[in-house]
């Protein structure tokens, strides 16, 4: 449980600082502003559409919290040079690299909550039901902590904040980008492409309040393989 | 990265493209070929480090070029899997498919679990060219194989997940779900009914219908039978069918068959799929018990479709639509029609909708002459329309007078006139909403009395709470010659004769099913019209709630709304960031 050592020290140095914040503050604002202007303008609107779309707002929103919160945690411990002391520490390498998740999943958390009063307008207005609208929820948390693991993922790659930044984002970018891939591959390949993008398929049906296993699978599994990836890369200083 | 591991990385992106993008023609053979003589020449500068370096670089080489040999055997894998493979071993349908299915599913693995390792070693090589770190090499190919290993397991897991998934629609609005209604209509079906799904396979459209004929199918017992057609496979069917396109939905009983469109992309099915279930049960009654015809009397001031008089606390454009759904064609009747010979024989309701001026003896005598020959009346009467003395005697009923006012169950903060009720009678037509306990909200009814000498069966649907009064000169206000008592509002009424069974609806009412109480969303009036509906026509079998209940549009506009959203949206940050700056900034002077 070493892990959740790194994950509170890691939270409270987010929490003490005046950028999550403000970055959580900046997002809220984007997304709602997405929300008055894309989900809720052009006239009246079903409530089930206001909500999917969103929900469309939302998961872009905590793609970017996501991304903006994780490129720091072990790129950070590069810069500062106490990567040398968590690697000679007595916490495993993968206990390190999932406490930096959590804590960046603790702000990503904080954010989704405060996106909360959107959806509860088109409850009282509207007709839909509580478990849509966890369900989307659900969605936005898993494709959060995704989007997370591939930072995370990133910022073990290198010592700049900035470039696991840009590493990352392109990174995301291009699973979300993988079902145009599909459009013009064909075969098996194709199928790949359009399996592992990472919104197109898994996250519109929690947008409809659609609950599939399989798009639970797929997020956790992502994260997982991400999460892995980040402990070889973490790892690597001790034998390269 | 060496720069063999990056000349590899390049030739199998060439490969990549010619097969993948390129695709066809001798562009995909120049690319591909291009490709493969890159990955030849990274070999060859690996095999450079196998001698005169350091025995630890020899043998992190020795590792990198194993490891690059199983990553690069995965161009053979490819190359079994393609079609130019299957037909050279005369492979054919399903042995070509699985043939291609295995190599197909191995090649990423095999490039995976190579490719890992390979870059890992790479970059220790690069990082470390003359003497390599005791072990590196190894702890190196070992980190990149567990992370290959992962990225393969996570492909077969993933299939299984997605073959074995379950779905749960936790939306409020499931388009894919039959109604009590329509599960009723299929139970009782006499004869086997054929449905047909023209659709394209993996059609995103079907995919929503799919369950919900399913659903219906396990409902009838075998009298619904359905099956997903292609009209570009087959021809022959959706020729005999009349279809020119696929997104089709066909009802086979026999004779003519009945079929409606549907809009082959997600998006703009919507509205339709909202309304599934009222479309089947539409069309399904239309092919099993044929169309049926309803008059509405024009010509005396009566309510209509159209928009007159009275706005839309008179309009019926949603009961048309109603009657519609419930296989009705909707015909105006009147003088010009020729009432005052006869109703056409072709009637099987007629509706008359609360007339403000008195209709002619000569037409009160056809619709008696037609409803003692078994018709089926639907009645509407209010404070304003016309006693219509001879048809509600005939009937055995009279109106009171006055509209009711109860100023203790009226809709919150509303006259006194707009009441609500949920006492139902014990009639079939009401048994769906009693047992639901929806209220019915009604604009200024009136009451009914029986007349106690004319021999009908008549049987209370709906009655006011017991705070109710006539109020009779109608100023809002309780007068001493206006008692509060349970009045009557609607009626099912019955000949006695079993040789006429003709049967009526009376309802002193109308603006309860008129477009206005509908966009109030009040449908417990109109629910409680098409359970009379198909009590006149003997459908009792279908009665009950049908799934098409339509989501509530939310308008950003309305000026009070558009503020307090706004408002939300920035108030929600502005308190994360107050609260962020003090929780910071009060850390930071306790310490």
């Amino acid at each position: 449980m070493k892990f959740l050592l790194v994950a509170r020290r890691d939270l409270a140095a987010y929490l003490s600082s005046i950028q999550g914040y403000l970055i959580i503050a900046l997002l809220v604002f984007l997304a709602g502003a997405a929300y008055n202007v894309f989900a809720l303008g052009g006239g009246a609107r079903y409530s089930a559409d206001v909500l999917r779309d969103f929900f469309m707002g939302a998961g872009i929103a905590t793609g970017f919290a996501a991304w903006l919160m994780s490129m720091r945690s072990l790129a950070e411990e590069k810069q500062t040079r106490t990567e040398l002391v968590l690697l000679t520490s007595p916490i495993a390498a993968w206990e390190v690299v999932v406490g930096k998740w959590l804590a960046v999943m603790g702000m990503v958390s904080l954010f989704i909550v405060c996106t909360l009063h959107m959806p509860l307008m088109i409850f009282i207005h509207g007709k839909v039901s509580v478990a849509q609208v966890a369900v989307g929820y659900l969605g936005l948390w898993l494709y959060g902590g995704t989007v997370a693991a591939i930072g995370v993922f990133a910022s073990s790659l290198v010592r700049s904040q900035v470039l696991a930044a840009v590493i990352s984002g392109a990174l995301v970018v291009f699973m979300v980008l993988l079902w145009l891939v599909a459009q013009i591959a064909d075969g098996g390949f194709a199928d790949i492409a359009s399996y592992a993008a990472i919104w197109d398929k898994h996250f519109q049906p929690f947008q409809k309040g659609l609950l599939g296993v399989n798009h639970i699978f797929y997020y956790v599994s992502v994260t997982g393989l991400f999460l892995l990836l980040a402990t070889r890369s973490h790892e690597r200083r001790s034998w390269q | 990265m060496t720069l063999a591991g990056t000349l590899w990385l390049l030739g199998m992106g060439l490969v990549f493209v010619g097969e993948q993008i390129v695709g066809t023609g001798v562009a995909r053979w120049i690319v591909g070929g291009l490709g493969v003589l890159v990955v030849v020449a990274s070999f060859a500068l690996r095999a450079r480090k196998l001698s005169g370096s350091d025995p630890s670089v020899q043998q992190g080489a020795i590792l990198g070029m194993t490891t690059a040999g199983v990553a690069t055997l995965s161009l053979v894998t490819y190359a079994l899997s393609t079609a130019e493979a299957t037909s050279t071993f005369g492979l054919l349908d399903e042995s070509a498919a699985r043939w291609q299915g295995v190599w197909s599913s191995l090649t990423p693995i095999v490039l995976i679990i190579g490719a890992l390792p390979m870059l890992s070693l790479d970059l220790v090589l690069y990082a470390n060219p003359v003497v390599l770190p005791r072990d590196s090499a190894k702890r190196a190919a070992m980190a990149g194989l567990s992370a290959g290993l992962a990225i393969s397991l996570v492909f077969p897991l993933n299939y299984l997940a997605n073959h074995y998934s379950v779905e749960w629609d936790t939306a409020h609005f499931r388009t894919a779900r039959a109604g009590e209604a329509t599960k009723r209509l299929v139970t009782g079906l006499a004869q086997p009914v054929e449905v047909y799904l023209f659709f394209p396979a993996g059609n995103d459209v079907l995919e929503e219908v799919r369950p919900y004929f399913r659903e219906l199918e396990d409902a009838s017992g075998g009298m619904i039978r359905v099956s997903v057609r292609d009209q570009a496979i087959d021809v022959a069917l959706a020729e005999e069918l009349k279809l020119q396109d696929n997104g089709w939905v066909v009802f086979v009983e026999e004779g003519e068959p009945v079929k409606f469109k549907m809009r082959l992309e997600r998006n703009r099915a919507k509205r339709d799929l909202r309304q599934f279930d009222s479309l089947v049960q539409k069309n399904l009654l239309k092919a099993t018990r044929g169309q049926r015809t309803a008059y509405m009397l024009v010509g005396h001031g009566e309510a209509s479709h159209r928009s007159g008089e009275g706005g839309d606390w008179r309009k019926l454009s949603q009961l048309r639509r109603l009657l519609q759904n419930q296989s009705y064609r909707v015909e105006d009747l009147g003088l010009v029609q020729g009432l005052a010979e006869q109703v056409p024989a072709d009637a099987d309701l007629l509706i008359v909708a609360a007339p403000t001026d008195p209709l002619l003896p000569e037409e009160v005598q056809s619709i008696l002459t037609w409803l003692d020959a078994g018709g089926q009346l639907m009645l509407f009467t209010d404070s304003r329309a016309d006693p219509m003395p001879p048809l509600m005697n005939h009937l055995g009923l009279t109106r009171n007078e006055g509209p009711i006012a109860d100023p203790k169950n009226r809709f919150p903060g509303q006259s006194p006139y707009l009441i609500v009720t949920d006492r139902y009678g014990t009639h079939s037509i009401v048994g769906t909403l009693n047992k639901a306990g929806q209220p019915v909200v009604l604009p200024g009814p009136v009451g009914l009395s029986e007349i106690p000498e004319v021999q009908t069966r008549r049987t209370p649907l709906l009655r006011t709470q017991s705070t109710a009064f006539a109020d009779k000169n109608a100023n809002a206000q309780q007068d001493p010659d206006e008692p509060s008592k349970v009045h009557t509002i609607a009626m099912a009424v019955e000949s006695d004769k079993s040789e006429d069974p003709w049967r009526a609806v009376v309802i002193g009412n109308l603006g309860f099913t008129s477009d206005a109480a509908v966009s109030n969303g009040w449908l417990t009036g109109p629910h409680l019209v098409v359970e009379s509906v198909r009590w006149l026509a003997g459908d009792e079998d279908v009665s009950g709630e049908t799934a098409s209940e339509e989501d509530v549009r939310i308008d950003h506009s309305p000026s009070g709304q558009r503020w307090w959203f706004w408002g939300t949206i920035f108030a929600v940050p502005l308190v994360v960031l107050g609260g962020g700056i003090t929780w910071v900034f009060g850390r930071r002077r306790l310490r």
